[in-house]
């Protein structure tokens, strides 16, 4: 009989499902093999070696196998729980949105490993470095559209050039900026920023991605960078969030 | 409340709460089941992507429009103008429409559409002027009479 070949992977659960009597599907993001479905026997049982690995958010190494579409899980050691945000509700709401927006973009048996530090430094951001959520939220969604694909034009007007527009939109269908006068006619839904929040978003396009957090907004500022990455992720990628509407819900 | 631009028009919406409203009670073919709105719901899904990623940031989905008017036989297919309540004020208008997608124009308004059974207040609306093919195997000219259909939409709608 041939033997069984392991595959040793690290994945953060990007979301699990309850099926049968005592077993979860995961939802895995790796750097390897991008998002793929893991079935976790037995996971719901107390005595489960690998229950805290199969709970949504933790990061762990997996020892799986393949048999025919799925992968399923043999071990599971826990290397990051991001515990702080299990004692606070809206981060962890946060998390979970962050968690449903990267398997939005991540593509099934692809490497993905940018996609998955950006997904652990977010995490990290708000579990240990307890980083305003407000701040996360935005800076995080950006990002992630830049390193799916969707960057935004942000260095100036994309109809008359200026570098600093005048009364600043970003056009979250074309993914442009423009002037709030320049190319009303051509141009598709637009979100009001100002230069407060224009600077931030060219921080989290064009700076450094280990400073990613290391910006300050606040006010109007900080709800029109968040209104404006929100529109844009909606648009861009097509779809809602559930996630995202209990997070905001909590704001009120 | 989330603050939109789109050329002339500026408006406040209640994202969540109008994406609310339409996971409740929307459905594919805005309450009602003739021909022609089934017709909408086959062959929407053939329209740019720029249509659907205009409403998505609204909170509004293009397979669920709140209501869908048809206009007959325009440029080898049918004339569509589906419109979606949002909730929120329309801040400032613009007139006519502006184009989203080749031969899709969009636009806003207050006084459009039926009253839809519990959507919040204030609101005004979003249209999308468009053609789409005749995809459904009965023809579009014997389609039945859509009276009936009417009883089925009320569900949904009350009167002003």
């Amino acid at each position: 009989m041939a033997e069984r070949a392991y595959i040793v992977t690290k994945g953060v659960v990007l979301r699990e499902t309850e099926t049968k009597e005592s077993d979860k599907i995961l939802t895995l993001l790796t750097a390897e093999r991008g998002k793929i479905s893991v079935i976790a026997r037995g996971a719901r049982r107390k005595g489960c070696r690998y229950a805290a690995c199969a709970q949504q958010l933790a990061y762990s190494e997996w020892t799986l196998y393949q048999k025919g579409d799925w992968y399923y899980a043999n071990e599971g050691a826990t290397a990051e729980l991001f515990n702080g945000l299990r004692t606070d509700l809206e981060a962890l709401a946060l998390g979970c949105y962050f968690a449903e927006l990267t398997e939005a973009v991540a593509a099934a048996e692809s490497p993905a490993g940018p996609l998955l530090s950006h997904l652990l430094n977010g995490l990290y951001a708000l579990s240990a470095l307890h980083k305003p959520p407000a701040l996360v939220k935005p800076a995080f969604e950006i990002k992630l559209l830049c390193l799916a694909g969707y960057e935004p034009l942000a260095d100036s007007c994309a109809y008359c050039g200026r570098p600093d527009p005048e009364q600043p939109l970003l056009d979250v269908v074309q993914g442009v900026l423009r002037c709030r006068t320049c190319g009303a006619r051509e141009s598709a839904l637009s979100m009001p920023l100002c230069p407060d929040s224009l600077a931030a978003l060219r921080h989290i396009v064009y700076g450094d991605p280990k400073r990613l957090y290391s910006f300050r907004l606040e006010g109007p500022a900080l709800e029109r960078l968040s209104a404006a990455a929100g529109a844009f992720a909606a648009a861009q990628l097509e779809r809602g969030f559930r996630t995202l509407d209990f997070y905001k819900s909590l704001q009120t | 409340m989330t603050e939109f631009v789109f050329g002339p028009y500026r408006l406040e919406v209640d994202v969540e709460a109008t994406r609310a409203w339409y996971d409740q009670y929307g459905d594919a073919t805005g309450g009602c089941d003739c021909a022609y709105c089934r017709n909408y719901a086959a062959a929407v899904g053939g329209l740019p992507p720029e249509v659907a990623a205009f409403l998505r940031p609204l909170g509004l989905d293009l397979h669920k429009p709140g209501d869908i008017g048809e206009y007959g036989p325009r440029q080898g297919g049918r004339w569509y103008q589906p419109l979606w309540h949002l909730a929120g004020r329309l801040l400032e208008t613009g007139e006519g429409e502006l184009p989203i997608a080749p031969g899709v124009t969009a636009g806003f308004a207050t006084d459009m559409g039926p009253f839809l059974r519990d959507f919040p207040e204030p609101c005004f609306q979003c249209w999308i002027s468009m053609t789409l093919p005749w995809v459904l195997e009965e023809p579009a000219d014997e389609a039945p009479d859509d009276s009936d259909n009417e009883a089925k939409t009320l569900d949904r709608r009350t009167e002003p």
